[in-house]
């Protein structure tokens, strides 16, 4: 059973999306923030990680690209939560290695069929 | 001279010829007739005169005699008088009078003489011209009432009795300035020089009379005009100046220099240079230096505080401008100061108030930015749960609230596009949003563009084209896909059963060189007056259309925003009912040019 790594902030968003991962079989893992992500990627290890791009203090792009540069974490495929299909934050989340993007408003089946690609 | 002689035979001898002879040849036809008939009998001939050369000399003569007829034959008994000297005198009297006639005709003045009777015994051309009256009417009439005004007439006749006696009077022997009347009743100023000539004991007036009234109306018109620029110069509040560079002297200055220096002017008059002593001592060494250039010629337009005596601080606007002679040195500065400490106010509360305004807009952007941030967190959740709800319902084979559920998600996604481009168009605004410049292809930007807007197109029955060759172009390729997209979308999005075409060329305008992507649909058109708020954000045309058609009504404006930011522009043709077209023009070359991007459309 894969392990997905959720870094999302707001507590709404964290349950929503970890209902529809349970709902498709996965193991979850919560971050709230950039650098409880970083250390949860770390000592977990999981099979891919979902993080959302905009998050206090230490952001998602920024978070992501640690875990990219990490050789124990470099490998895990994360797939970004972005404001617009055509953004900035497309463009930086492809700067930072992020292996796939989903534009918010999320839609969530769309979602799961990207995780399952990877998983 | 008078000679007498006693017989021709004298006169013969005395001249040594005979009276023949003498006789200067135009009279000797003369002689010969008057002598036959003289000598038809004793008669007596009037005196005449005869010119006879004497000597080599022409001699005037006067012969009065009688000839008479006697047995012995004819006796002459003549006269002969030499009037040469008395010739010579008429001579040079007809010629001096002749002299003076002319001077006379010739005289630009009037020149005009009174008899002792108080009437008119001279007038010359000029004296018609000047008062109107041939000469003809002037001789004999009475000087006085034909010239002299009604209301000075009594002067006049006050003063005639002891000019008549003595050759005095008032205005005997000067120049005097008075009005005189013309035939044609018009009154007209005269400079009269009157002199009185005294002729056999009795007084007569000689009178020269220049006309004035042109010289009058000049003088008066300078007069007015200078009234009126001391009226002006005295009564404005600001100071008008008139000085001259060379001397460093003031010419002129106005009272409105002691209002607002609270100096005299006076002070200026003695040192051109004293205004200067009142510059606020940081604006001092500026001015100095200025006024030196001004000296040199140079317009001047300066603003600088003064101090007065009272510790006021003021500050005066000053512009002046060189006065060139003919040969373009300077002769004159003339200008004007004036105080503008109230506007000098005004003007920096109204920086303060536009910089208040501007960081408040700036605030206000900043925060309509990190408020559609945080407004799409509990969206997601809201359209989150609402897609979780309707998947879990469709799993327990529950439908009766299928279509509330849809509405909840349309009302999300369409509040949440509205939030996405509040947040573009603050960040345009806030001057937040910058370009990412780079090459891409733009046949592929364009594709993609259309291949994202297919779903909408294919439900609205519109067959999507895309015309483009490969090119690389260097620009925000995020942004103009932007643009793009909502230029595309709005095409789709009002039309029906049509055809939305894009294109892509390269054109030329005056002065740069453009790449054109044009939108062209077959939908519903733009109304004429509608077109020019079209990139007003919050202006879908229509609000029932919105409606219809879906939108944020904040597409236009952002993209035209984007379009401006990237230096080119959006165009807009339509005809209503049969639709639209929008040009897309980015500017070609104006970025710099990457290493990478060399010989491509940039």
């Amino acid at each position: 059973m894969a392990v997905i790594l959720v870094v999302e902030d707001d507590e709404a968003n964290q349950e929503l999306v970890l209902r529809f991962l349970r709902r498709s079989g996965y193991q979850v893992l919560l971050a709230a923030d950039g650098n409880a992500g970083i250390h949860a990627a770390r000592q977990h290890v999981p099979d891919l990680i979902l993080m959302d791009l905009g998050l206090p203090g230490l952001d998602g792009w920024e978070a992501a690209q640690r875990i990219k540069s990490a050789p124990e974490t470099a490998h895990i495929p994360i797939i970004a939560l972005t404001a617009h299909t055509i953004s900035d934050d497309v463009r930086k989340a492809v700067e930072v290695g992020i292996d796939a993007y989903e534009t918010k408003p999320v839609v969530y089946q769309r979602l799961m069929k990207k995780i399952a690609a990877f998983c | 001279m008078l000679r007498i002689v006693e017989s021709l035979a004298d006169l013969v001898r005395l001249i040594g010829r005979t009276l023949k002879d003498l006789v200067v040849p135009e009279f000797r036809g003369r002689i010969e007739r008057e002598r036959e008939e003289r000598f038809c009998g004793e008669m007596k001939s009037p005196p005449r005169e005869m010119r006879l050369v004497c000597g080599g000399e022409k001699v005037d003569v006067e012969i009065a005699g009688a000839s008479c007829l006697d047995e012995g034959g004819a006796i002459v008994q003549a006269t002969i008088r030499d009037i040469s000297a008395r010739k010579m005198a008429e001579d040079r009297l007809r010629l001096s009078e002749t002299r003076l006639r002319t001077i006379a005709d010739a005289a630009q003045d009037a020149l005009v003489m009174m008899d002792p009777a108080g009437e008119i015994s001279f007038w010359n051309p000029a004296a018609e011209t000047i008062l109107g009256y041939s000469r003809a009417e002037a001789i004999g009439k009475n000087l006085h009432r034909l010239l002299v005004p009604d209301r000075y007439l009594n002067a006049h006749h006050a003063a005639y009795p002891e000019f008549l006696r003595t050759g005095r009077g008032p205005v005997i022997g000067k120049t005097t300035e008075l009005p005189a009347r013309r035939k044609d009743g018009q009154e007209i100023m005269v400079d009269l020089s009157l002199s009185a000539m005294e002729l056999d004991g009795e007084w007569h007036a000689i009178g020269i009379l220049r006309d004035i009234t042109r010289r009058k109306k000049a003088e008066q018109a300078l007069q007015e005009s200078e009234a009126k620029f001391r009226q002006l110069a005295e009564t404005i509040r600001e100071v008008f100046f008139v000085f001259d560079p060379v001397a460093n002297r003031a010419i002129y200055v106005s009272p409105g220099y002691e209002q607002i220096w609270g100096r005299t002017c006076a002070s200026i008059y003695e040192n051109q240079d004293s205004w200067q002593e009142a510059v606020h001592p940081e604006d001092a060494d500026r001015i100095r230096a200025l006024a030196a250039a001004r000296r040199d010629g140079e317009p001047a337009h300066w603003e600088y505080r003064i101090r007065t005596a009272e510790g006021q601080e003021k500050w005066i606007r000053s512009r002046s401008f060189p006065v060139f002679d003919a040969g373009g040195n300077v002769v004159r500065v003339v200008g004007i100061a004036e105080e503008i400490t109230e506007q000098k106010r005004y003007e920096a509360e109204l920086i303060q108030a536009r910089d208040l305004a501007e960081s408040a807009n700036r605030a206000k952007s900043m925060f309509l930015a990190t408020m559609s941030h945080e407004l799409r967190t509990p969206l997601n959740a809201i359209l989150g749960f609402a897609e979780l709800l309707e998947v879990e319902m469709a799993e327990r084979g529950i439908h009766e609230w299928d279509e509330d559920v849809k509405k909840i998600r349309g009302a999300g996604n369409h509040l949440f596009s509205l939030v996405s481009d509040v947040l573009d168009l603050s960040k345009i605004e806030a001057g937040k949003m910058d370009l990412n410049l780079a090459c891409f292809d733009m046949a592929e930007l364009l594709q993609e563009v259309a291949a994202s807007l297919e779903a909408v197109a294919a439900k609205n029955h519109i067959r999507l084209t895309v015309a483009c060759e490969p090119v690389q172009f260097h620009g925000d390729r995020v942004r103009i896909g932007q643009c793009l997209f909502n230029l595309v979308g709005n095409a789709c999005k009002f039309t029906r059963d049509g055809r939305v075409c894009i294109e892509a060329s390269t054109g030329q305008s005056a002065d740069s060189e453009w790449y054109s992507i044009r939108v062209s649909d077959t939908g519903i058109g733009i109304p004429p007056d509608d077109l020019a708020k079209l990139f007003a954000p919050f202006t879908q045309l229509d609000s029932s259309r919105s409606r219809k058609y879906g939108g944020t009504g904040l597409g236009l404006a952002i993209s035209w925003r984007l379009s401006r930011l990237m230096g080119g522009d959006i165009a807009v043709e339509s005809v209503f009912g049969k639709g639209s077209t929008f040009t897309l023009r980015l500017p070609i070359a104006q970025a710099v040019e990457p290493a990478h991007c060399a010989g491509m459309i940039r």
